[in-house]
């Protein structure tokens, strides 16, 4: 953050010309409740604040430690208003590559941090290094922020048993190292987007128990790494996509209590790790052909839930 | 023994270990070596505020060097020595010039003591007492003052 030309810091206080650097010493010891009441003080002290926020902010409340207690100004900075909050979150979690949140009753992990909002911050999508955020059990509802798909450095996306409403978005494409993406058990609804397919990093996607329909998007099939595929639960209906199994390194297929019919495309040969396939209690009957009955994984086909 | 001149061409004489914890004087000295026994010209601060930075320099001459901060323990700026508090007892303009003084001088002990001694006058206040405390006027319009307060409003719940 840099200091505007015009903001004369000798309009702060009526002694002395106080250079902003010393301005900025001033008001770090200064709790952020305060320091935000400071606006009110006069226009002099509204620009200060809003110019200069990112520097009242103390060196030891920065960087985010990996301790159960987070600092005064990370329990607090998603609450701040907007710009501030903007400029809050660039410094206080500056080079942060770890998030982990949690309701308090759900305090196993010892380096999450109780979690105290209701919906998703925004302004997450501004911690550039982030490469890991798991945000579950957190009860937060809304929507998941289009900003979050912002965070290109992610692996690791766990929004999983929260009650987020919404849809997946299409530019979730834009996360090409994403490795795990999380979604179980919310609310989520609308299609799984096509662009999925840029997530070439994708290894895990985990979107069991929501509302989403539509179907198996063939785009699938460009995430090669693919390794976990978990729709259960859903209203997904029409055919398998052939291409999904390309996917040559997939082991677990799940998409139990959904809509799907037709028959088990005969691709499924190509995936030599598979030793999960779950496809019961779907609306329509699936076909089992006969050239898959001798594969390892239908040799009891009662028991891997086929209505043969 | 160090000569040193304020800016209103005050002398003082003062001890090499005084004058060393301001940073400034102490890299001048070593600039200029022990030979020169010219004052050294301090044109931004005043004979009175330099004198009241000389007895605080002096009050601490015989602290150990500060230990490295653990940078886990937060800091607070209730943590103000009883004597260092007597010494701050001066009136609003004294504390601003003994603040830029040793911003100037590079004395960081004194700078977070005017510092955490103004940032108390700053908290816990309402913003009616902080324009009264430092008074500042208000210059804002009772509409845009309702503006910023309801944005502020989450800061009042505690």
């Amino acid at each position: 953050m840099t200091v505007s030309d015009n903001f004369d810091s000798s309009q702060l206080f009526l002694f002395s010309n106080i250079p902003v650097d010393v301005v900025a010493e001033i008001l770090a010891w200064v709790p952020p409740r305060s320091l935000i009441a400071l606006r009110l003080v006069s226009k002099a002290f509204a620009l200060c604040i809003l110019e200069n926020f990112g520097r009242f902010i103390p060196q030891t409340q920065r960087h985010y430690k990996k301790s159960k207690d987070p600092t005064e100004w990370e329990e607090i900075v998603f609450m701040l208003p907007e710009p501030f909050q903007s400029a809050a979150c660039k410094f206080v979690f500056e080079n942060v590559s770890q998030l982990l949140w949690r309701v308090p009753s759900r305090y196993f992990d010892e380096n999450a941090v109780p979690c105290q909002f209701p919906a998703i911050p925004a302004s997450l999508g501004l911690i550039q290094s982030l490469t890991v955020l798991q945000l579950n059990h957190c009860g937060m509802t809304g929507t998941i922020p289009l900003t979050l798909y912002d965070l290109l450095q992610l692996r690791v996306l766990d929004l999983e048993s929260n009650k987020l409403t919404g849809t997946l978005n299409a530019r979730v494409g834009k996360m090409t190292n994403l490795e795990w993406l999380l979604i179980s058990d919310n609310k989520i609804s609308g299609y799984i987007p096509k662009e999925i397919g840029y997530c070439v990093s994708l290894q895990t996607f985990k979107a069991r128990s929501n509302y989403l329909s539509g179907t198996i998007p063939a785009e699938i099939g460009q995430c090669v790494n693919l390794v976990r595929f978990s729709i259960s639960g859903n209203k997904i209906g029409g055919r398998f996509p052939p291409q999904i199994f390309s996917c040559s390194k997939l082991e677990y297929f799940s998409a139990t209590d959904n809509e799907f019919s037709g028959s088990i495309p005969l691709e499924i040969r190509n995936c030599n790790a598979l030793v999960t396939f779950h496809i019961s209690r779907n609306k329509h009957k699936l076909h089992l052909p006969p050239e898959l009955r001798e594969l390892r994984i239908f040799r009891n086909a009662e028991s891997c839930c086929i209505h043969v | 023994m160090v000569k040193i001149t304020s800016s209103d061409n005050q002398e003082f004489t003062i001890a090499k270990e005084i004058a060393n914890q301001s940073v400034l004087i102490k890299n001048m000295l070593e600039d200029v070596g022990e030979a020169d026994d010219q004052p050294i010209p301090l044109p931004n601060v005043s004979g009175a505020i330099l004198q009241k930075v000389i007895e605080y320099a002096t009050m601490h001459k015989d602290d150990p060097p500060a230990a490295p901060e653990e940078e886990t323990r937060p800091k607070s700026s209730e943590d103000i020595e009883e004597r260092d508090k007597e010494f701050m007892n001066v009136d609003q303009g004294t504390l601003f010039e003994v603040i830029l003084a040793a911003n100037y001088l590079d004395m960081k002990n004194l700078l977070d003591l005017g510092c955490k001694t103004v940032a108390n006058m700053i908290k816990g206040k309402s913003v009616e007492e902080i324009r009264k405390t430092f008074n500042i006027v208000n210059d804002f319009t009772p509409e845009e003052e309702e503006q910023i307060r309801k944005e502020n409003e989450w800061c009042e719940d505690r």
